[in-house]
């Protein structure tokens, strides 16, 4: 298994966000989170990539058990073997389109050629917008170049908080392709998503509720999350 | 309106906080110059002539000091909060009233501000002008803090009016979606304060051969400063291609940090010019002093007394207008460092990254700083056919200090948002 969560608790102050939670995600799948506002979503995704501590219980990326890892070597972890796409502002607002691209690389003092980058923006169809800043891109093209960003190193799990978010529907589709793109690639995605649309074209659906692991559904249809979730 | 002046000021207390210490500054050193001038006329005599003489040479420099840094501070202040003046007027503020309570909130934090710097001063006047003058008896009240809170005020207010307009006339939209926008055009205030600057420069610099040496010194000294406030009044054409350029030094293969420091610096050129003009005018000040005091007298230093009369102000507002700077702006890299770290940056990268800035800042305003160095340096070589002093001590001096100060107010703030959760920092309202 690429990640392997156990009893997994967190908890802000007094308040429990997460219960007890368990899962696991095999390498070459997508999985989906929903639930409704405030039941731990988000939380458990921070808590799956290490950017959130958990309060009680495991998670393991690729066998490591990351809860006693010191700050920086969990940043090598991710740097390594993890791509992150959040809801909005995912870019840095001084760096091009392509020095964003190459920013994790960089980060890594990995080498990464011009042609990678340039190949990287050729696959989510901004070639064209390579020398463009954050600011001259629109929500749907900052998204994709996030989305280039996170596969520029080939990853292993690309974690998305609700990457369609702030997307129109025609914008949400492109970043939902290129999303099954990267899972055909063999590596595995982790979505939080509201859109139970967008949470249909997973293999795998995890409905939380008040924080606990509600249902669990195998290529479901929007209807079928929409029934699920209202259980 | 009142609620939303108080709400905003408090909504971004790093910003304001960062302007009213600038003012309070300026209020502190125009103490100073108001001080001699009401002492020089309750004194009068011989003592007066001295007073009037060291409180006009300290009002010259100051004033150049103010103009640069407290202009530059306020103008950054505005710039800062640009999205909040955006909301404001998808809320359905006009951009008329935006306007004024943006001048309302910069004169309610210069008058706050001149106000504590006049009182905190108070104590330190005595033994301040008792260096150059040691049985005067120094005096400064309440009537003579009013014109100096009034100076404060407008400089403050004049400083932001750019930033003030602009965060009225920029399309909300434009302003959402690039919160600090780049101040890369050359206003005509600008021009006419570069060119207004540059032949005032021009004349003491013509009018120097011939005179007395021994009346040399005094006209020389406001060559460096003045120097700087044209560097700084033509910054937006040179700036960003300069810091790319020398920046460039540096292999971007070689360092992470300084790839992303050197972009940053570059992208966020209303930011480093604020940061780079105060240093920029310390250096001036500084080297200017001891390079137009040794070149023309060859060789010889000014006393430490009549050093920190003269400079002590100016320097203080110049250093502490720079730590300002950096620290008001560091609020808005929270979500970059965020991001970093989400990227796999290490804390370290993203500590070295803020160095890195620092390093830039102080680095660029030392080469501005030698540029106005030398003119005063060569202009004085020329008007005694001598050959020229740098004052290269003083210079590395005041860049020393300048970077310590620098790397403090980039540091630290960013090793504290470092304690902050990455997952809560990118959910935050930008």
């Amino acid at each position: 298994m690429i990640i392997e969560v156990d009893r997994l608790s967190k908890s802000f102050g007094d308040t429990p966000v997460l219960r007890d939670v368990s899962l696991a995600v095999a390498p070459g799948e997508f999985v989906a989170i929903v639930g409704p506002s405030g039941s731990g979503k988000s939380t458990l995704l921070y808590c799956m990539s290490g950017l959130e501590p958990a309060t009680s219980g495991s998670v393991r990326i690729l066998g490591t058990p990351i809860g006693p890892l010191s700050r920086s070597a969990l940043a090598r972890l991710r740097r390594d073997h993890l791509g992150f796409v959040f809801q909005s502002y995912n870019l840095i607002p001084s760096l091009s389109a392509r020095d964003n691209v190459a920013l994790p690389a960089r980060l890594a003092r990995r080498g990464i050629s011009a042609a990678d980058v340039d190949r990287a923006l050729a696959e989510v169809g901004l070639a064209d917008r390579a020398a463009a800043r954050p600011s001259a891109l629109s929500g749907g093209q900052q998204q994709r170049v996030a989305i280039a960003r996170a596969l520029a190193l080939r990853p292993d799990v690309v974690f998305a908080d609700e990457p369609t978010g702030a997307l129109d529907t025609a914008a949400g589709v492109q970043v939902l392709d290129l999303l099954g793109k990267v899972v055909a690639d063999g590596r595995s995605v982790v979505m939080v998503t509201h859109d139970l649309q967008a949470a249909a074209r997973a293999d795998r659906v995890l409905v939380l509720r008040d924080g606990a692991l509600h249902r669990e559904l195998a290529r479901p249809t929007a209807a079928g999350i929409f029934a699920a979730m209202g259980d | 309106m009142l609620e939303l002046i108080l709400g905003d000021l408090a909504g971004n207390v790093r910003v304001w906080l960062g302007a009213l210490l600038v003012a309070a500054a300026t209020g502190a050193v125009g103490a100073v110059v108001g001080s001699g001038f009401q002492t020089a006329i309750a004194v009068g005599g011989d003592q007066a002539l001295a007073l009037y003489g060291l409180a006009g040479t300290i009002l010259l420099l100051t004033v150049i000091t103010a103009l640069i840094v407290t202009g530059t501070v306020a103008n950054l202040t505005v710039a800062l909060q640009q999205r909040g003046y955006a909301l404001w007027q998808l809320a359905g503020v006009a951009p008329g009233r935006v306007r004024a309570v943006v001048t309302t909130q910069l004169a309610l934090v210069a008058v706050l501000g001149a106000a504590a710097g006049c009182v905190a001063a108070s104590p330190a006047l005595g033994p301040l002008w008792r260096l150059a003058l040691s049985d005067v008896d120094v005096r400064f009240d309440a009537r003579e803090a009013v014109p100096v809170i009034a100076v404060v005020v407008l400089v403050v207010t004049l400083g932001g009016a750019r930033s003030a307009g602009r965060a009225s006339r920029t399309p909300p939209i434009r302003s959402l979606r690039e919160p600090e926008l780049p101040d890369r055009s050359m206003s005509a205030g600008r021009w006419v304060t570069g060119l207004a600057t540059l032949a005032i420069t021009a004349a003491i610099v013509v009018s120097l051969p011939g005179r007395d040496p021994d009346r040399l010194t005094a006209p020389l000294t406001f060559v460096g400063p003045l120097t700087a406030g044209v560097l700084a009044a033509f910054g937006p054409l040179y700036l960003a291609p300069l810091l790319r350029g020398w920046t460039g030094v540096v292999p971007v293969t070689l360092s992470g940090a300084w790839f992303l420091a050197r972009n940053s610096t570059a992208h966020h050129i209303a930011r480093s010019t604020a940061a780079i003009s105060p240093i920029t005018v310390a250096i001036a000040l500084a080297g200017g002093l001891y390079a137009a005091d040794a070149t023309v007298s060859g060789g010889d230093s000014p006393g430490a007394g009549s050093v920190a009369l003269l400079l002590g102000g100016p320097l203080l507002l110049s250093l502490l207008g720079a730590a300002a700077t950096v620290f008001m702006g560091s609020g808005r890299r929270e979500r970059e460092f965020a991001l970093l770290l989400a990227a796999g940056g290490t804390p370290a990268t993203v500590l070295a990254a803020a160095a890195a800035e620092a390093v830039i800042y102080v680095l660029t305003a030392a080469l501005l700083g030698l540029v106005a160095v030398a003119v005063t340096a060569l202009a004085g070589a020329a008007a005694v056919d001598t050959a020229p002093s740098f004052g290269l001590a003083a210079v590395a001096a005041v860049t020393g200090a300048s970077l310590v100060l620098t790397l403090a107010a980039t540091v630290l703030p960013t090793a504290l948002a470092l304690r902050r959760d990455v997952p809560r920092t990118l959910a935050r309202d930008a």
